[in-house]
């Protein structure tokens, strides 16, 4: 087991060094001259020794590999440098400004979502080729079909202009979270069903249900304490190997619903080509990855005895 | 992939007669699945409808431009009314279905090209090449797939041949991590080892023993495929990344639907409708596929 975690927590480590190496080559990349951008694209007059100056100030005059070691430096001490559009205000204090908005909606999203789909998988997995399941089935097959963005706009269309009933923009009251909670939460309740479902069907063929039957155990007694508890367990996987995805649904949504979060300030970011923004969220998110990977492995050997790595 | 499985049929004696009744049982498995051949027909309409747009469309989709429309509503001529340009919505949907398609397509066959490649590599190998090619592919796995695609489409300038290439190269990962597993296990099989042991080079093994053999996972892996990769398309269009207006695409008129919710609701839903469609369709010929290759694993 030692030898796993430390293996592994390697791996990891080779894995955000690459993520900062593609990160830095691709910002290196993008269009225009970060100096030039900040003196208004020409609009201010710099001499040609004054440009010079600026691009030795930031080390700009540097080779590529030490100005990536600079970096990279910075970045693992949490320096990441400040916006060059919003000038002087630093990345991290937008980063965090921004935390709090994508953290409540994925939280109430993944509580909503798993509060719907386990029940429901659980149910399409005992009554199989049942009614309920394949409701369960259609919702999910539909849930997996539907671009959230679309389902965004059409909860707006109804909720807000048929009806009247909520905001669809912005978050000036809370009732603002309301939509792209519920549009967040159906990407994942469609996964989650689907897993469980599969899951549960498999547990309910297992020996030890068997047994439990047999001991005369009441169905609900066989459910809830031995079929339910082993059939959670690939929730628990999927639901870690799919932060990638979730990060991915929330820059989608909070673009639609025009939400302060993660997402919206890292379109933005890159339309205004402000790099500092970009390339700062862009190494966070994919190590947030890396790490959220990593512990659900390890969580998965922790909580499933009969899985210890040699 | 043709190509892969006529080289399977020209093996000589037995190995041809059953590797060709394998092939024909699971079109057999495949056909007797309703939904899956409702899959089947649907995106064959979708095929048609794209590459005869130009006929089927009742107007130009850029270039109609009917004063005094804007925004108008459905009607019997028009059947998903006006965008905020005054276009014909309909002939728009209609062209929209080209780029899906294309993206869908090449982006598919660009992504399962690396993946299999790197895949077959990393398995066969092992040692150093596997180590450096697995991390290569865990670190694109732990890009957030819509960050990784807005910040490269940024980077090399939105556009068709852009999108298609971008959304290739980033989503091979899966083909790799499935191809690798499959090739490392195959890697110890008695057919495999006789075959090293007579001398037959890397390369031969690789592409006439293994791959005809990990084809089964990687279609199914690729059919299912295609339609999250029009999800990712009409999102990269959505926020402006895509398919550059005025090109009609189902993700691009959803962007002008959003600019326009509250006044012009319609524009949203016709594009959107077709994505569902799309998606479902090829998802269901995956299912189908799946059911079809790997029987003992059927629900």
């Amino acid at each position: 087991m030692g030898r796993y975690i430390f293996v592994r927590v390697m791996q990891g480590i080779v894995v955000i060094f690459l993520i900062s190496v593609l990160t830095f080559i691709i910002m290196r990349m993008m269009p225009g001259d970060p100096v030039y951008l900040l003196f208004g694209e020409g609009k201010v007059r710099i001499t040609e020794e004054q440009m010079q100056a600026i691009r030795a100030r930031w080390g700009l005059d540097q080779p590529y590999y030490v100005q990536y070691m600079v970096w990279a430096r910075n970045m693992l001490t949490g320096d990441f440098g400040d916006s060059l559009i919003r000038t002087g205000t630093p990345v991290r204090q937008m980063i965090f400004e921004a935390i709090p908005v994508t953290l409540t909606l994925n939280l109430y999203a993944m509580l909503l979502a798993l509060s719907i789909s386990i029940p429901l998988g659980i149910w399409a997995g005992m009554r199989r080729n049942s009614f309920v399941d394949y409701f369960a089935s259609i919702v999910s097959a539909m849930g997996i079909a539907t671009p959230n963005f679309w389902l965004g706009l059409m909860l707006i269309v109804i909720f807000s202009l048929v009806l009247g009933l909520l905001p669809p923009f912005g978050l000036r009251s809370w009732q603002g979270y309301i939509l792209p909670v519920i549009v967040l939460a159906a990407e994942q309740m469609a996964v989650v069903t689907r897993v469980m479902r599969s899951s549960t069907v498999e547990v309910l063929n297992e020996d030890y249900v068997r047994t439990a039957r047999a001991k005369g155990l009441t169905e609900r007694t066989v459910i809830i304490r031995h079929a339910v508890r082993n059939a959670l367990l690939p929730v628990v996987t999927v639901i870690g190997f799919n932060i990638a995805f979730i990060l991915s649904g929330t820059i989608v949504v909070e673009t639609v619903f025009a939400l302060p979060g993660i997402g919206r300030l890292f379109t933005d970011s890159v339309f205004r080509l402000d790099y500092q923004v970009v390339q700062s969220l862009f190494v966070l998110l994919a190590a947030l990855v890396v790490v959220v990977n990593l512990l659900t492995d390890l969580l998965y050997a922790l909580i499933d005895p009969r899985i210890r790595f040699d | 992939m043709t190509s892969l499985t006529t080289s399977g049929n020209t093996l000589p004696g037995g190995a041809r007669t059953r590797h060709r009744s394998e092939w024909s049982r699971a079109w057999r498995r495949f056909s007797a699945n309703r939904i899956a051949i409702i899959g089947l027909i649907v995106v064959a309409l979708l095929v048609l409808i794209a590459v005869f747009a130009p006929l089927i469309a009742p107007y130009d989709p850029i270039k109609d431009i009917f004063r005094g429309m804007r925004g108008v509503g459905p009607s019997m001529a028009h059947p998903m009314g006006f965008d905020h340009l005054s276009r014909d919505l309909l002939s728009r949907v209609i062209f929209g279905t080209r780029v899906a398609l294309l993206v869908g397509i090449f982006s598919t066959a660009i992504s399962v090209t690396v993946g299999v490649i790197i895949g077959a590599l990393a398995g066969y190998f092992g040692g150093w090449v596997d180590q450096l090619l697995s991390r290569l592919t865990d670190t694109l796995m732990a890009f957030p797939i819509i960050a990784l695609l807005v910040v490269l489409a940024a980077v090399i300038g939105p556009s068709l041949p852009t999108t298609i290439l971008v959304i290739g190269l980033t989503v091979w990962a899966r083909y790799a991590r499935v191809v690798r597993a499959d090739v490392m296990s195959l890697r110890q099989r008695d057919f495999i080892v006789a075959a090293q042991a007579t001398g037959v080079n890397d390369w031969r093994i690789i592409w006439r023993h293994m791959l005809p053999n990990v084809l089964g996972p990687v279609i199914v892996l690729a059919s299912l495929g295609v339609g999250s990769i029009i999800i990712l398309e009409a999102a990269l269009s959505f926020l402006g990344l895509g398919v550059r207006p005025p090109t009609p695409s189902w993700g691009g008129i959803l962007a002008d639907g959003r600019a326009f919710i509250l006044r012009y609701p319609h524009i949203s839903i016709f594009p959107g409708i077709m994505i569902v469609i799309t998606v479902l369709a090829f998802n269901f010929i995956g299912d189908g596929l799946r059911d079809a290759l790997d029987p003992k694993d059927s629900k």
